[in-house]
């Protein structure tokens, strides 16, 4: 199970790259044409804001969570050694899984919402649905609760007299 | 409790979870979601988690902010970082220091490109550092320039920092990234001038250069390095006349960085793939901790504590000046734990109250802020630059020796501090210009 959301999670962070890179064309689509020839193309500014950039960020956030690559304060904890620092781990990883898991029903309740009264924004030229937009987000902070259930594993097997730590 | 201090124990509780290591946004939007729970009830809290957040991050401004990461991360892996500290080579030797001043000016540059600080540091600690060790340069010079000329990368456009905060303070992000470029300028002129004054007085620091460069070299090595000052160029000319928005010059500059790559045939598909997979994980890292921010300045709001704040300051008539060296020596100390991201945005939901209410320029005050969140990246024992540049040059500098050699630096940095203070009109000349 940990080895498939790890491949599905380097698949994400490939297909968000790929989002990133279009968003980057698309946007620079829209200046060409703007400054050149004074055109538009309809919409641009709502996909970029509602889809590429919630996708990016949301989806990131699961592949980024996978990796163990968000941003911590690492000055007292590296002064902790053995089951002190593994409680510590551990405290950290059920403090994460709480807060995505409510943040996810958070965003969930909002989808739902959106979905029922069927969301659109006003995009000049065309009423563009968001409602989408917002499972997408939900996606990504449920998958986050699994990565983190997957780092508590790997925790739990490089604790002190743990299977890895003799092994490795 | 009263609400106030149910926002007081969220702050205490936000120290807690952030000592024990829990992801900086995490810790935020926990605490957040506990504030919001005690103060509003269950149906209130899971509301701001779902709406709030979500609305943040569809957000237009804040989508300059992934095009910001991939433009600097393109330019560095195709190697355009590298073309414009050569051209610095060749145009500075013949000043005292040259090599050290041409990391400078370079850093200035490629600031130009690169949001993120601690990338520049990164990149000139394994493209300087070696080439000022050859040419014999006093490791702690070599180091502490690099340590600190990283700094330059928040001030001069796009710079990441500046976006985020004018999101999170309703500032005007063009007028904020037009703010930042004198600033960086005086920085870097600073830096300069003390690289100048320490190699005049003790030439050892740094002897002569023996490369010498042909006037047809120079001119081949400044035509080859075109692209960032064109990208530059391109950047802060788009913004400060309006006829793009910082999103727009931070995809039009990706786009122009991958162009010019292809036509110097440093282009590669794995540079690209390093790039964008950098940039995927930069942009999560950072968006994690700003919503958990945006979550925490609500809960702040809802406790009242923002309100109070404006009352306080009103009553006991405190100086504004006491409130900057408050601020100052606040910022310095946190600065040695919080990474810049993390401390700005950590901070602001508390600040933003003090600055309403003693009516500063949310501006000038903005440029003051990331000066103090890049002079924490300086402040030993553990500013985050000395251990990125000593990861970079590995056994060849001993970590006393970064923190030596930065402390010189450091001491401009505190001259150019207080000259932003005194001297607004500094950071707010660009962006008067501008409407």
């Amino acid at each position: 199970m940990g080895r498939y959301l790890k491949k599905f999670s380097d698949g994400t962070a490939l297909v968000v790259g790929v989002l990133i890179v279009l968003m980057m064309l698309h946007v620079t689509a829209e200046v060409l044409l703007r400054v050149g020839f004074g055109m538009h193309i309809p919409g641009t500014m709502e996909v970029v804001t509602y889809y590429y950039m919630v996708a990016a960020v949301f989806m990131g956030i699961f592949a980024c969570t996978t990796e163990d690559g968000h941003i911590r304060v690492d000055v007292l904890a590296q002064f902790l050694k053995g089951r002190v620092r593994l409680a510590v781990e551990l405290i950290g990883l059920v403090v994460m899984a709480v807060y995505f898991a409510i943040f996810a029903y958070g965003l969930y309740l909002q989808a739902v919402k959106s979905w029922t009264r069927s969301e659109t924004v006003d995009a000049i030229f065309l009423e563009l649905p968001v409602w989408p937009s917002r499972w997408i987000a939900v996606a990504g902070v449920i998958l986050s609760v699994l990565s983190v259930l997957y780092l508590f594993r790997f925790v739990w097997g490089n604790r002190p007299g743990g299977p890895r730590e003799a092994g490795q | 409790m009263s609400n106030i201090q149910i926002g007081l124990t969220c702050i205490g509780l936000l120290l807690v979870l952030l000592s024990l290591r829990i992801p900086i946004g995490v810790s935020l939007g926990m605490t957040a979601f506990t504030g919001i729970f005690a103060l509003r009830g269950m149906d209130a809290a899971f509301s701001l988690m779902g709406s709030t957040t979500f609305q943040f991050i569809a957000h237009w401004s804040l989508t300059a902010i992934p095009m910001f990461i991939l433009m600097g991360a393109i330019a560095f892996h195709t190697g355009l970082t590298r073309t414009l500290f050569d051209a610095g080579k060749a145009w500075l030797s013949f000043l005292p220091g040259g090599l050290a001043i041409a990391t400078n000016v370079s850093s200035a540059g490629f600031a130009a490109a690169s949001g993120s600080s601690v990338a520049m540091a990164g990149a000139m600690s394994r493209l300087a550092v070696p080439e000022m060790l050859r040419a014999k340069y006093d490791p702690g010079l070599a180091t502490g320039v690099v340590a600190a000329s990283g700094t330059l990368g928040a001030f001069i456009p796009p710079s990441i920092p500046f976006v985020l905060y004018a999101v999170f303070m309703e500032a005007s992000v063009g007028q904020l990234l037009m703010a930042g470029i004198i600033p960086g300028l005086l920085t870097m002129v600073a830096y300069s001038l003390l690289i100048i004054v320490r190699v005049k007085i003790n030439p050892g620091l740094a002897p002569v250069s023996s490369d010498s460069f042909t006037r047809s070299e120079k001119w081949m090595l400044l035509l080859k390095s075109w692209p960032l000052p064109v990208i530059v160029a391109g950047v802060i000319g788009g913004l400060y006349t309006g006829t793009v928005t910082a999103t727009e010059a931070g995809a039009f500059g990706a786009f122009i960085a991958i162009v010019a790559a292809v036509v110097q045939r440093s282009f590669s598909w794995d540079a690209l793939r390093q790039a964008v997979s950098e940039t995927v994980k930069s942009t999560a890292s950072i968006f994690l901790i700003a919503i958990g921010a945006v979550l925490f300045s609500r809960m702040l709001t809802l406790s009242q504590i923002p309100m109070n704040i404006g009352l306080w300051v009103d009553d006991y008539a405190v100086a504004l000046w006491i409130f900057l060296l408050i601020v100052t020596v606040f910022y310095i100390i946190l600065g040695m734990f919080l990474d810049p991201i993390g401390l700005m945005l950590v901070t602001l939901p508390v600040l933003a109250p003090f600055v309403i209410a003693f009516d500063i320029d949310v501006i000038w005050f903005g440029v003051l802020v990331v000066k103090f969140i890049e002079i924490g990246l300086l402040t030993p024992p553990i500013g985050l630059n000395l251990f990125v540049v000593s990861a970079g040059v590995g056994d060849a500098v001993p970590f006393g020796t970064i923190v030596r050699g930065t402390l010189w630096f450091l001491a401009a940095e505190a001259v150019v501090l207080a000259l932003l203070m005194f001297f607004p009109q500094i950071s707010l000349f660009l962006p008067s210009l501008m409407y």
